[in-house]
């Protein structure tokens, strides 16, 4: 009797268990790319993206920009710079243009750097973010070759990045006639992303900042020391420069612009920028002809979608096209197929028929 | 493999001379011999330690290490690793470091677990008490403190310490019995015998004052031979030397049954034994997918190495302008500055190499892995494949070769057992041409009124009575069958209807059908009693015969003897065999007539014995004896010496007739012979006339008689259906083969059959017989295209092959003009333009020989083989999948195998179903493997290009590390182990369908390409869409500008959803697990995106991740780029496939089309135009 339970027992727990699971026979919905579902998709996917395509398109157009290369038109500054003894010589230059239409709305002044490799591996590198966050100012371990000056004192902020600080002044002054020039407003704050002005760059604790930056020199390139950059506003000077902070987060290419300043919307400018004459001043200390680039500002005003480059609606409407273009060539694919197929059903039929 | 290893160096540099002795000496209980006595020869032997375990504790970190390192993957991943270690590279040694860690510390506790469970193992068997004898007393002591020459005492129920040498046992006749279930598989009682001149010793004093010395070979793996001989010293007089055979061997792991006790002399100990030996593993077998994958991988390599040179010499062409190589803002360190150019070059290239190493990633290799461990589960999960009547299931013994289930192209299979049941029934035996048939049988009960004899044929006379007794004496003598006593066996009780109830047990079926139907003819056999075998005859008279010598069964010769002395004195020898080897050792006797009946009798697929005898005079005898004690005692080529001898005994026999055994077979048999067969050939002629002529005989029979195993037939029609090959390789007679064929469906109405054999090579030379051949079948597939369709249609003339062993060893023969190559070229030429073939008379060998043979044939087909016994094993090993069926034969073919089923039907669902998911998904996951990381890795290569070649990576080191790992690797395991493209049930329904797969079609290099270069495609999309957005565009509404840890974040969060939506739109079958695992992935990235960029991780010595991925994802642009790019990257495959779909359907996909739309058509009433239907032939609906 045992025995006979036992081999009974055995040959249960043999049996394997009948769950979906283990015999794959789970419930499931089987995707097939039938015809009428792909071409629906194909065209559902093409009408999206011509109509995101075409919205882009119009709201791109309504933006205007100005670009205005200024190496060229500063050749004597540029000339100047192109020799590093040079470097406590002021050479400013003025650019004069002309606003043919008003510039409506948020108006945003950058700089743009041709050639400038912000993304080289060892210069991403060299920076020291235990300093950047006013923990630990001595800390300049990554930041060779740029971390300590001659006489041994480490620099504050140390490395690569922060040395090579984009140090020009722009400044736009607005020729309301030809007696008068007046500078435009802008804002200098705002420019950064917020987690880095208030969460990613501190300052070192201290009464004043320029006791807090005692023991530290200034990095070699730089004319004047860290808690000198904003004498003006103390929430915009030491590390929480916001043209600092613009400066310190990589550019992915080469190519690269940066936020400089914000159009401060008052009095003659509230709408905007009116068309009218401009004039930029610009003192000239940052040399790119050295590694044989170029610089240049920007003036641009921007909508929900961004800049104003069109690539993103044109993109949108080509891949709406192609889609549409290729869900019309499967029709006709699959129109020519029909009979076909439905030849082969039959065929299929009287096959598992005879079998 | 480790183990043997060792060995032979121990042997070598510490034992000295040693390894030179091929046979040890042993003094059994450790008494000397007599003075005078042999050299004494001295030899270390191990103590009774087994270590099956691979490590130690101490050993085991460097060991495994080791191990595992020589696995030329993760070699590569740990040069990665160190290399990343030692120079200044982009990436952080954890990205490669962690991944490769994880596999190696997985890998690790796993083996070591494994080990662990090994050791315990060991230790209880090591440990467990054995009974021995010392100074004439019973002690106890540990097993492993067991050694050679100690005299043990096994009781009843107990494995054997170590191999011993049965010197005396508790039964009388120095007889015990074994199950050898934990060596070979076999449940079945085997019979040792004691050495004859031991066997009095009952008692431990006794035994302990046993004087001897045993000599033996040294030992060898094989479980089945044995050689040695033993000296017996009786005072004062010259030894007794005895011969030592593998039935005075008891192997260690065998358990001693139905005996109470034994004494035994230990010769083989520890590591040395039997059973030790046979722990070395199989060679391994790679699948073909795994073969694909490793040049695939080569491939890539080249590219990785490609990628870094390019990189490495753009980067010194770009460098050398001096403004470039050190602008003034990114000034070089002193050191530098001062390194040798040509280390500055080399460390750069290492560098790319590091960078772009990502493309080959570890994870492959685990989740293929795991795929195959956990996928194999579904086979032994199986309901299908369950066969209740046994109670077993299918077994995985390797998962590597899952998906080459999906590859067969041939099929080679064993007759008896796998494509019949093994079930012997006794049907008839012809003596001197007057057959006798017993009455009926009832499902091996013999009915009660059954006792004499239905004569077909008229009365034989009075003389030839005579020899009809003769013919059942020797039945009921010439076999090896132990009698299992009833006292002994608590199980049910057979045979009621006699006195003596007894149960035959054999290691052939063959052997008990036989003897239990002379038993119903009137003669039983009683048993084996102190070498006298008693039979009762039909006046319950009881006979004595004592047992002299037993030929033992082989099959090369294909035939056993015994020499019997009977009461009255006279010696006989009977021999029992195949026919075709008796015959010529026949020289008296009606040859003619038995032959003929033997012929027919094969033709109904009967298994055929002839029986022979000849009378010895005691002189012969004695020349006989020592000639076979001669070679009995040798210790080197004892087998040869033994054949030999063989040979000159069983000759001028007189033949007295022969039996029928029925494999118990199939139903189809009478169907196939009520229809005209448009077959030629001579068997088929045969088979034709015999079917004109006796009808009425057979009929008047029984209405089945051969019985297949189950849905053999329809198994087999499947798997020709889907393309496979199926060969029949069997040690039966052609005929007997040839009709199992037409009833398994192998050789059809239609097919031509082509005969090889001997008989026809004898008419022509070979060389005529083979080219012949080929014309006959190369005349019909010029006109075929048997290929492109589904061979289906029943018109078709398809071609039969029939060759025998020995046409085949001609054949295999190397030629000696040196043309060796060529008839071997014919011969697969014949072979592959035939659908079906069918070698007979093959020894176990040769059919290790034809998969070889096919297997390294040009086209490198993937072959299987699948057979139940011993014999098969050879070609189970042979061929790339060995699948045994757990059949009555004992188990060795299943333990061999790499899978084992209970019966053949269930190959079909093994190939036509699980082989081919598997193949489908395991070639996904590989194609895949490849196509995500040339996405993930190609941007990288790109960026390059925009920060000149300094090696800045594109993505983040968490997001490096965890692609591969967490984000994109659960979807496609999971669509790996639960894809199915078509439904399960389409799969069994249309076995077509496997064609579709067939050699290796979605890992072909057009496959691989494509993948490829969609990555390629996939890649520059999201790169270049990404670029150009960055390059003229502010991506923000606020004017702020985003920096080149967004830029890769970008590329990164696109590519995760591409790829995983790529791999969504290719699963066909959705399950909720699918559903969870693919979104679930992708909310898990964007997830811990989010954790990871809204922290400062304070373990981080930076923070450029931290806030990047919610900027990125708080402008609207944003937005609109990743949807357009991952639209725009899937775009092109879906249209592909769609296309493809539309315009070169497969199978398969037919199928899933028809399906689908079959349900619309029969739903909606049919508008189709009514003139295409008519053109097309109208199914016929009942």
């Amino acid at each position: 009797m045992t025995k006979m339970k036992k081999t009974s027992q055995i040959c249960q727990s043999k049996l394997p268990d009948n769950t979906a699971l283990k015999q794959q026979q789970l419930p499931a919905y089987r995707l097939q790319l039938s015809a009428t579902g792909v071409l629906s998709g194909f065209f559902a996917t093409g009408a999206f993206c011509l109509g995101v395509g075409i919205i882009l398109i119009l709201s791109a157009k309504s933006i205007k920009e100005i670009e205005i290369k200024y190496t060229k038109i500063c050749a004597n500054c540029a000339e100047l710079r192109e020799d590093a003894i040079n470097f406590d010589k002021e050479c400013t230059c003025s650019i004069p243009f002309y606003l043919s239409e008003t510039m409506q709305g948020n108006v945003y002044l950058y700089y743009k750097l041709y050639g400038f490799y912000q993304n080289l591996y060892r210069y991403i590198l060299s920076r020291s973010n235990s300093q950047l966050v006013g923990t630990d100012l001595k800390d300049v371990g990554n930041c060779a070759p740029f971390s300590k000056s001659h006489n041994g004192t480490p620099i504050a902020p140390c490395g690569a990045i922060a040395n090579s600080i984009f140090n020009d002044t722009i400044i736009l002054s607005y020729n309301l006639n030809s007696s008068i020039h007046m500078e435009v407003p802008m804002l200098r704050s705002g420019i950064t992303w917020w987690t880095d002005k208030y969460v990613k760059f501190r300052n070192p604790s201290a009464i004043n900042l320029s006791s807090a930056f005692t023991g530290t020199a200034k990095p070699p390139y730089w004319s004047k020391p860290v808690y000198e950059l904003d004498l003006e506003d103390t929430e915009n000077n030491g590390f929480l420069n916001d043209d600092f902070i613009v400066w310190m987060r990589t550019a992915a290419f080469p190519t690269f612009k940066k936020l400089y300043r914000r159009l401060n919307r008052v009095q003659y400018f509230i709408e905007g920028l009116p068309a009218g004459n401009y004039s930029f001043n610009i003192t000239y200390n940052f040399p790119v002809t050295r590694f044989k680039g170029e610089k240049s500002v920007v003036l641009s005003t921007l909508t929900w979608s961004g800049g104003s480059s069109l690539f993103l609606g044109l993109a949108y409407t080509v891949t709406g096209a192609v889609t549409w273009l290729a869900a019309f060539s499967m029709m006709a694919i699959h129109l020519m197929l029909k009979e076909k197929r439905t030849l082969f059903i039959e065929r299929f039929e009287t096959e598992r028929d005879r079998a | 493999m480790d183990c043997s290893l060792v060995r032979t160096l121990v042997h070598r540099y510490c034992a000295g001379e040693e390894n030179c002795v091929d046979s040890r000496t042993i003094y059994v209980g450790h008494r000397e011999p007599p003075p005078g006595a042999e050299a004494y020869i001295p030899q270390r032997h191990p103590d009774n330690r087994i270590v099956s375990s691979k490590y130690t504790f101490w050993n085991f970190i460097p060991k495994n290490l080791f191990e595992q390192f020589r696995r030329i993957a993760n070699f590569y991943f740990l040069i990665i690793f160190l290399v990343q270690l030692i120079i200044d590279t982009p990436t952080s040694p954890v990205t490669s470091g962690l991944p490769l860690f994880f596999v190696i510390t997985v890998t690790a506790i796993k083996q070591g677990y494994e080990d662990w469970l090994r050791h315990k193992a060991d230790n209880a068997m090591n440990q467990c008490p054995v009974h021995f004898i010392q100074h004439g007393k019973l002690v106890r002591k540990q097993s492993r403190k067991l050694r050679v020459g100690d005299i043990v005492m096994v009781k009843e129920d107990e494995t054997f310490p170590c191999d011993l040498i049965f010197l005396s046992s508790s039964r009388g006749d120095g007889t015990c019995h074994v199950t050898t279930a934990s060596l070979d598989g076999e449940s079945s009682h085997k019979t040792h015998y004691a050495v004859q001149d031991t066997k009095g010793f009952h008692t431990e004093e006794d035994i302990d004052g046993l004087h001897a010395t045993i000599e033996c070979e040294q030992p060898q793996p094989d479980l089945y031979k044995f050689v040695g001989r033993i000296n017996v010293y009786s005072d004062r007089n010259d030894p007794v030397v005895r011969p030592l055979g593998s039935e005075n061997l008891l192997l260690r792991g065998a358990t001693l049954k139905n005996t109470e006790k034994i004494f035994g002399v230990a010769i083989y100990t520890g590591m040395e034994t039997k059973m030790a030996l046979n722990y070395q593993s199989k060679s391994q077998k790679r699948s073909a997918v795994e073969k694909s994958m490793n040049v695939f991988l080569i491939v890539y390599l080249c590219i990785l190495v490609s990628k870094a040179l390019i990189n490495t010499v753009l980067k010194y062409v770009w460098q050398s302008e001096p403004f470039r190589d050190e602008p003034w803002y990114n000034h070089k360190t002193e050191s530098e500055r001062q390194r040798n150019l040509f280390l500055r070059a080399f460390t750069d290239f290492l560098a790319f190499m590091v960078l772009f190493n990502y493309i080959i990633p570890v994870s492959m290799y685990v989740t293929v892995e795991m795929q195959k461990f956990l996928g194999s589960y579904f086979i032994t999960w199986d309901e299908d494949m369950f066969d209740e009547d046994t109670g077993e299931g299918p077994l995985v013994n390797t998962s590597d070769l899952n998906e080459e289930l999906g590859q067969v192209e041939y099929v080679f299979t064993d007759k008896t057992g796998t494509l019949t049941e093994n079930n012997m029934e006794f049907k008839e035996c012809c003596i001197e041409g007057h057959v006798y048939v017993p009455h009926a049988v009832c499902n091996g009960q013999v009915l009660p009124d059954a006792s004499g004899i239905d004569m077909i044929d008229s009365s034989p006379g009075a003389g030839a009575r005579e020899r009809e007794e003769l013919f059942f004496r020797a039945l009921c003598l010439c076999h090896t069958i132990q009698v299992k006593d009833d006292d002994d066996v608590d199980g049910p009780r057979k045979s009621p209807d006699s006195g003596k109830s007894c149960v035959y047990i054999s290691s052939s079926p063959d052997e008990v059908a036989l003897v239990e139907g002379i038993q119903r003819l009137g003669f039983t056999y009683l048993r084996l009693k102190e070498n006298y075998m008693e039979i009762l005859n039909r006046e319950n008279g009881v006979e004595r015969f004592e047992l002299l010598e037993i030929l033992s069964f082989d099959s090369v010769r294909r035939r056993m003897s015994v020499i019997v002395r009977s009461a009255t004195g006279e010696i006989y020898l009977f021999c029992k065999g195949a026919d075709s080897s008796i015959f010529p050792r026949v020289i008296e006797g009606k040859v003619d007539q038995i032959r003929s009946r033997v012929e027919r009798n094969a033709v109904e697929g009967l298994r055929t014995l002839c029986v022979a005898y000849k009378r010895l005079i005691p002189e012969e005898y004695e020349g006989v004896c020592t000639l076979l004690q001669a070679a009995k005692v040798a210790l080197q080529d004892r087998e040869k010496k033994l054949a030999e001898a063989y040979e000159q005994i069983e000759k001028d026999l007189i033949l007295l007739g022969a039996t029928a055994v029925e494999d118990r077979n199939l139903k189809q048999w009478s169907r196939i012979l009520q229809k005209p067969l448009p077959i030629t050939g001579e068997i088929a002629n045969h088979v034709l006339s015999r079917t004109r002529k006796e009808g009425l005989l057979s009929r008047h029979r029984s209405v089945t008689r051969l019985r297949l195993q189950e849905k053999a037939a329809d198994t087999i029609e499947a798997l020709q259906k889907a393309g496979i090959k199926v060969w029949v390789l069997t040690g039966d007679k052609m005929e007997t083969a040839a009709a199992t064929c037409y009833a398994c469906k192998l050789f059809r109405r239609n097919t031509q059959l082509l005969e090889l054999t001997t008989k026809k090579i004898e008419e022509q030379s070979l060389h005529d017989v083979l080219f012949e051949l080929s014309k006959t079948v190369l005349r019909h597939s010029g006109s075929l295209t048997r290929d492109n369709f589904s061979g289906l249609s029943a018109d078709m003339q398809d071609h039969g092959l029939i060759i025998d062993g020995a046409a085949l060893s001609l054949i295999m023969k190397p030629r000696e003009d040196g043309s060796c190559g060529n008839y071997r070229e014919l011969f697969l030429e014949i072979c592959r333009n035939c659908s079906a073939v069918l070698c007979c008379r093959m020894a176990p060998l040769q059919k290790a020989q034809i998969v070889k043979l096919i297997k390294l044939s040009k086209e490198h087909p993937i072959t299987l083989a699948i057979g139940d016994g011993a014999n098969d094993v050879s070609m189970i090993l042979e061929a790339h999948v060995g699948i045994g069926v757990i059949g009555k034969e004992g188990r060795q073919a299943a333990r061999n195998s790499d899978y084992a089923i209970p019966k053949f039907k269930h190959l079909k669902k093994m190939l036509l179903v699980h082989g081919h998911l598997y193949y489908i998904r395991i070639s996904e996951l590989v194609q895949y493997f490849f196509y995500k990381n040339v996405c993930f890795i190609f941007p990288q290569f790109l960026y390059q290009f925009f920060c000149g070649f300094s090696q800045q990576t594109l993505y983040d080191t968490a997001y490096l590390t965890l692609y591969n790992i967490s984000f994109t690797s659960l979807p496609i395991l999971l669509y790996s182990l639960m894809e199915q493209h078509v439904s399960i049930d389409t799969l069994r329904r249309d076995p077509s369908l496997y064609r579709d797969i067939a050699k290796n079609a979605l890992l072909r290099w057009r496959v691989f390409i494509y993948w490829t270069f969609l990555g390629v495609f996939d890649a520059l999309v999201f790169f270049f869409g990404a670029y150009f957005m960055f390059e003229n565009t502010t991506v923000t509404s606020n004017g702020q500008i985003f920096g080149n840890w967004t830029f890769g974040t970008l590329v990164f969060t696109v590519m995760v959803f591409t790829v995983t939506l790529k791999l969504a739109l290719d699963t066909h079958y959705w399950t909720w697990i699918n559903h969870f695992v693919i979104w679930g992935s992708l909310l898990f990235y964007v997830v811990f995106s989010l954790l990871w960029g809204g922290i400062i991780w304070p373990f981080l010595s930076y923070q450029r991740m931290y806030f990047v991925f919610i900027q990125m994802l708080s402008s609207g642009p944003a937005w609109l780029v990743i949807i357009l790019l991952i639209t725009v990257s899937l775009l092109p495959d879906v249209l592909k496939k769609v296309l493809c779909r539309q315009l070169w359907p497969s199978a398969t996909e037919k199928v899933q089309q028809s399906t689908k739309l079959k349900a619309s058509v029969t739903a909606a009433p049919n508008t189709d135009r009514p003139l295409l239907k008519d053109l097309l032939p109208r199914p016929r609906r009942h």
